[in-house]
């Protein structure tokens, strides 16, 4: 028996979603497609062509008021004094002993910054929020007012420039004031797939209408409605994380490869934590792993040759470019190099499977 | 021309002359061996299967055990046993070419044939219309 939950919040497109016989599900309070035409569908289509995501239960807020930059940068490890107008930086925020809130992007717009956050964590980061900042900062939250779509394929650039002029000038992490068919959208060339693509934000009365507008306009390159299915294994092919599933509040980001999003240079919350851990050494590391048979699913046991456990999968799946099972996960860090071979354990089997660098698949972008 | 994005979301098929379980796997009796499957409704509630775990020749069940597994991209999903009896083929097929479950379900996509224990066992089973009433009662939820 199967149900839907009667009191989870809906996106602008849902009517949308409803339209396209969409498969639906409830993540993280939000009921949204899984999958339209089929997962394995929907993710070759966005890696060959382009394919166009609802996005809008990501969690949008707007930070304003006298000394927001110096909060942001100080709960940021990433340095938020760097952003300009118009552009976007990937950031964790972390708890005094460097465990994880949440990763964020943070967008610098004219009047506020906007931090874009993971909707599965926002019970997580609402309160910590809340509890970190000033007086006088306000944070407003505009997820139910904003929708969001991901254009995301190499002819993602083809398909919005036809309805959104040029955007030859919109690089990577960069974002845009501009019309899109006529109606105001926040543009950046941003994406969680591995292709090159665009989120587009936009109010939600008008949500619908770019859809179909993005959706008339991708015709010509087979544009493929595409679900949260697909985002996932998509973004696994990538290697990229999920905040929730493979980084949580018991894992700090050294652990999940993340020290690239840190700025030693700088102060942030969990900075001496963080030093100290990255001085003593880490317990676990994230990886990369791929098995010969068998699919690695979240909770999985990983195991040495000998059978002693040695880890743990968070996110697993077939690959469906490759063909195979790939998986990110923790294992202990003497197992962690690239091409030691490990088993996960698959209804009581050992599977043999190895250690792989990420990400599992060369993106075009 | 304007395509058509639409989930081929036609009424899930019921065949004539098979019996059926709540747990949506098919039976039928051919030259006295039993050939099992899992419905249509079954394959497009899971979405593109991309794997099929089955039981090898000689291993023997009971009515209702768990005798192997299918998995979509997203879920991993137990078949159960619509009878007893010990397995004599297994559709090789599927090892290549899962999605004959989800493209062909009654056909190309069956899964084990078996050797009957107890005849009266099928009687336990749901016809094709008990099936329709239970399918129609899932999908009004």
């Amino acid at each position: 028996m199967g149900f839907i939950q009667i009191n989870a919040l809906r996106t602008p497109l849902y009517g949308v979603h409803k339209r396209l016989g969409a498969r639906m599900t409830v993540f993280s309070g939000w009921e949204m497609p899984v999958e339209y035409s089929g997962i394995l569908e929907e993710h070759r289509a966005v890696r060959r062509s382009i394919g166009l995501f609802d996005v809008s239960h990501m969690n949008k807020l707007e930070v304003s008021g006298q000394g927001t930059e110096e909060f942001l940068q100080r709960i940021s490890t990433n340095d938020i004094s760097k952003l300009k107008l118009d552009m976007v930086k990937y950031t964790i925020l972390c708890r005094d002993d460097g465990t994880v809130v949440d990763d964020v992007l943070v967008l610098k717009m004219l009047d506020y910054y906007m931090l874009v956050t993971n909707a599965g964590r926002k019970e997580v980061l609402m309160p910590w929020l809340e509890e970190h900042k000033p007086g006088g900062i306000n944070i407003k939250d505009v997820t139910l007012n904003l929708a969001c779509l991901a254009l995301q394929g190499p002819k993602a650039e083809k398909t919005l420039t036809k309805i959104a002029g040029s955007l030859r000038n919109t690089s990577f992490f960069r974002g845009s004031q501009r019309r899109v068919s006529g109606i105001e959208c926040y543009v950046t060339r941003s994406g969680y797939t591995g292709e090159d693509g665009f989120e587009i934000y936009v109010s939600k009365e008008h949500a619908e209408e770019i859809w179909d507008s993005i959706i008339e306009a991708g015709e010509e390159f087979d544009i493929t409605p595409a679900g949260l299915g697909a985002r996932d294994t998509l973004r696994l092919e990538m290697g990229y994380i999920l905040t929730g599933m493979d980084m949580t509040s018991g894992d700090n980001p050294l652990e999940a490869n993340l020290e690239w999003a840190i700025k030693w240079y700088k102060d942030f919350i969990g900075k001496e934590a963080l030093l100290e851990i990255k001085r003593r050494g880490m317990k676990k590391k994230l990886v990369g792993l791929r098995l010969k048979e068998g699919i690695p699913r979240h909770g999985y046991t990983i195991a040495d040759h000998r059978g002693n456990k040695i880890g743990m999968v968070t996110s697993g799946t077939i690959s469906p470019c490759l063909g195979y099972g790939i998986a990110l996960g923790y294992v202990d860090p003497a197992f962690s190099a690239p091409g030691t071979g490990v088993n996960v354990i698959i209804r009581g089997k050992p599977m043999r499977g190895e250690i792989v660098k990420l990400p599992f698949w060369e993106a075009k972008r | 021309m304007k395509k058509e994005i639409k989930r081929k979301r036609e009424k899930p098929k019921i065949l004539e002359g098979l019996y059926y379980t709540k747990t949506h796997e098919w039976a039928r009796v051919e030259d006295g061996t039993v050939i099992i499957g899992i419905t249509d409704y079954a394959q497009g509630e899971l979405g593109d299967i991309v794997l099929v775990e089955l039981p090898k020749i000689g291993t023997s069940f009971s009515i209702g055990a768990e005798f192997g597994y299918v998995e979509s991209v997203k879920a991993v999903s137990e078949l159960y046993a619509p009878v007893g009896g010990e397995v004599v083929e297994v559709n090789k097929k599927l090892e290549s070419q899962p999605e004959l479950v989800n493209s062909d379900p009654y056909g190309e996509g069956w899964m084990v044939k078996i050797k009957m224990n107890n005849l009266e066992e099928l009687k336990k089973l749901l016809s094709p219309l008990d099936y329709g009433k239970l399918i129609t009662e899932l999908e009004e939820e």
